[in-house]
This record gives C-alpha cells, sequence and structure tokens, in this order.
C-alpha cells in the first residue's frame, strides 16, 4: 500500500514518522528525568535537615557555658603559670641564713666578726664580704680553710695583705656563693 | 505565512523541557552535593569542639582540685595596695624580735619584672639590735608568707666586734606585688 503512494507522499509520511518517533524518544527523556527528579527529591530534604541540624547543634555547641567560661579558666591558668613562673625564677635566690651559718660554723673563737655584708646577684649566685680580726695569722689561714673547705662558696678570696701582721689582723674575705 | 507543522511546535516545546530539567537536575545535583559538605564540615568542627570541650572540662576540673594551690599562690603575693600591710609585717617582726627598725625607702619598681600584672615593691630598712636577734629577724625574713628575694642584708658590729654586742643592719628586701 504504502509503496503505491507517489515518492514526495512517502518521503512526507517518512518525516512525520521520524517527527513522532522523536516525540517518543523526548518523551521518554523527559519522563527520565522527572524520575531522577522525584527520586533526588529525599535526597535533597535528607541534606537540608542534616545540615539545619549540624548548624542547630553547632550554634548550642558554642552557647554551652563551659565554651562561655573558656576565657576564665584560661585566664586563671596563664595567670598562675606567670605567677609561678616568675616566683621559680626572678625570686629564687641563695637564702642569706645557710651561707651565715657556714660563715659562722667556719669561724673559731679567735676569729672576731664586725661586718658580714650579703648581696643577691641572680638567681643562684651571691656575694658576701667579711671583715674582722683575727688573732693569729694562723687562725685567719684556718677560717680561710674552713670557708673553702664548707662546699658553700665557689670562690673565697683573702687578700695577701690580710697576712701582713702576725697578731690582731684586720681581715676582709670575699665570697661568692655556689 | 508559513505554518509550523504541530509536531515540530511539540518537539521544540520537549527539547526546551528537556534542556531546562537538565539544569533543574544539575542545580539540585550541586545543591544537594553542597549541603552535605557542608553538613560535613559541620560535623568535623562539632567533633573538634566536643574534644575542646572535653579538654576544658577536665582543664576546669583540674583548676578546681587546684584551687587551693592556686590560692596559696595568690595569697603568697602581695595584693595591690597592700604595701602597709607588708610594712606593719615587718617592722613588727623585727619588733617582736627585740629589734628596732626604721624603714628607709619603699620603692615600686615596675623594671625587674617583665610582667602585665605583677611588680615589685623594694624595701630598704635599717634593723639595730643584738646578734642572735638579728639572726632570727633575718630566718623569719626568709620565710615570710609572701614571695620574697632579700637582695642586701649587711650586718656592722657597733661594739667591739664580738657577737654579744650590739649590731646595726641594712635590709633591702624585694617583695613580688600585684600591679
Amino acid at each position: 500500500m504504502f509503496n503505491v503512494l507517489p515518492d514526495n507522499l512517502k518521503e512526507k509520511i517518512k518525516k512525520q514518522y521520524r517527527l513522532r518517533r522523536l516525540v517518543v524518544v523526548l518523551i521518554f527523556v523527559l519522563f527520565v528525568q522527572i524520575s531522577f527528579l522525584i527520586f533526588l527529591f529525599p535526597s535533597w530534604i535528607m541534606s537540608e535537615y542534616k545540615e539545619r541540624d549540624s548548624l542547630d547543634q553547632i550554634n548550642f555547641q558554642n552557647s554551652s557555658v563551659i565554651s562561655q567560661n573558656t576565657d576564665a579558666v584560661l585566664q586563671t591558668i596563664n595567670d598562675t603559670n606567670t605567677a609561678i613562673d616568675v616566683i621559680n625564677t626572678a625570686f629564687k635566690y641563695p637564702k642569706v641564713v645557710p651561707l651565715f651559718d657556714a660563715v659562722i660554723s667556719a669561724k673559731s673563737k679567735s676569729i672576731s666578726l664586725r661586718q658580714l655584708t650579703y648581696s643577691a646577684e641572680g638567681t643562684s649566685t651571691a656575694s658576701l664580704s667579711l671583715e674582722g680580726i683575727a688573732a693569729t695569722r694562723q687562725d685567719l689561714v684556718s677560717f680561710v680553710e674552713n670557708l673553702q673547705k664548707s662546699g658553700s662558696f665557689a670562690n673565697v678570696v683573702s687578700p695577701v695583705s690580710n697576712l701582713e701582721k702576725d697578731r690582731d689582723i684586720d681581715f676582709s674575705v670575699s665570697l661568692d656563693s655556689n | 505565512m508559513k505554518k509550523f507543522n504541530p509536531l515540530k511546535q511539540i518537539i521544540v516545546l520537549l527539547s526546551l523541557l528537556v534542556v531546562a530539567l537538565c539544569f533543574v537536575y544539575y542545580f539540585c545535583f550541586v545543591d544537594i552535593q553542597n549541603k552535605n559538605i557542608n553538613a560535613s564540615e559541620l560535623q568535623n568542627k562539632m567533633e573538634a569542639a566536643a574534644k575542646r570541650d572535653d579538654y576544658l572540662m577536665s582543664v576546669r576540673q583540674a583548676v578546681q582540685n587546684s584551687n587551693n594551690d592556686i590560692e596559696k599562690v595568690n595569697d603568697s603575693i602581695l595584693g595591690k595596695g597592700d604595701d602597709a600591710d607588708f610594712i606593719d609585717l615587718l617592722e613588727n617582726t623585727a619588733r617582736f624580735d627585740g629589734l628596732e627598725i626604721s624603714i628607709d625607702s619603699l620603692n615600686i619598681d615596675d623594671t625587674f619584672l617583665n610582667s602585665a600584672d605583677l611588680t615589685t615593691l623594694d624595701v630598704d630598712a635599717t634593723v639595730d639590735g643584738g646578734w642572735s636577734d638579728m639572726y632570727v629577724f633575718l630566718n623569719q625574713v626568709e620565710s615570710l608568707p609572701f614571695v620574697s628575694r632579700v637582695e642586701k642584708f649587711g650586718l656592722i658590729s657597733s661594739s667591739d666586734g664580738t657577737s654579744a654586742g650590739k649590731w646595726s643592719g641594712i635590709l633591702e628586701v624585694r617583695v613580688l606585688e600585684y600591679k
């Protein structure tokens, strides 16, 4: 039947078929797209609520008492650390009493002190200067040796001029603590 | 005037719809992706914040447990404006030990410490009395309830040089103080 039609009509009918086929394909594609969109919608809703939920939780967390008190806690820790650091460094010094004790322990009855001066020079060192009268030269030498042996002083300096006299010697001794 | 084929019109319309839906589909997909990425980042932040909160809780607990020690540290530092109390303490200690004391100078020294909250009070004093009293006083000065540092302590015999005689002393002490 189709073959008996004239060529131009046959061509026209074929064109119509192609167009209709294209329409069917397009409708199918449209249907697939709409199906995809319908299936995508729950995912979109889930993502939306997941995001909102996370935002709410973050806001809640940021407004919690713990987060708000952070600065105060950190300030307390910092202040205390600063104070402890200062106490342990700047205010550390060789105590005076043990050094004076060492001097007095090294002294015999024939040594008479008339001046003791302590000066802190840092966190671990201090200097002492002593002045006094020694009964004899040997007493002074013993006194200086005792100071050196005491272990409390890194440096004991007794000028040679201390030994000029042999009795009732006015002496001065400089000491550096360990 | 040329009349449009209705089928062609339908094809054009359908094509436009397909293209439009492609765009809608693309934007939906990108939006979902962005929302998921955003939610994931927020979750990570939340987990980090939760860990930080746990850490802060433990730090707070530790601070509370150490409150007594922190108070001891704070109490050992002279309060702002408590200079007079410290001078009274020093004078009373000396007098209790039987010494005569006179405060020669008081000075707030901001240069000793490089701190925004802490400074030092420098006290220079002269004391007079017996050797043993001086020794007790020195012991007590080094055991004061405030953080202090004896910068200088000098003793000069004002009698014949025996320990039993009178001694004159100079004391330079530095005390930690809040600004």
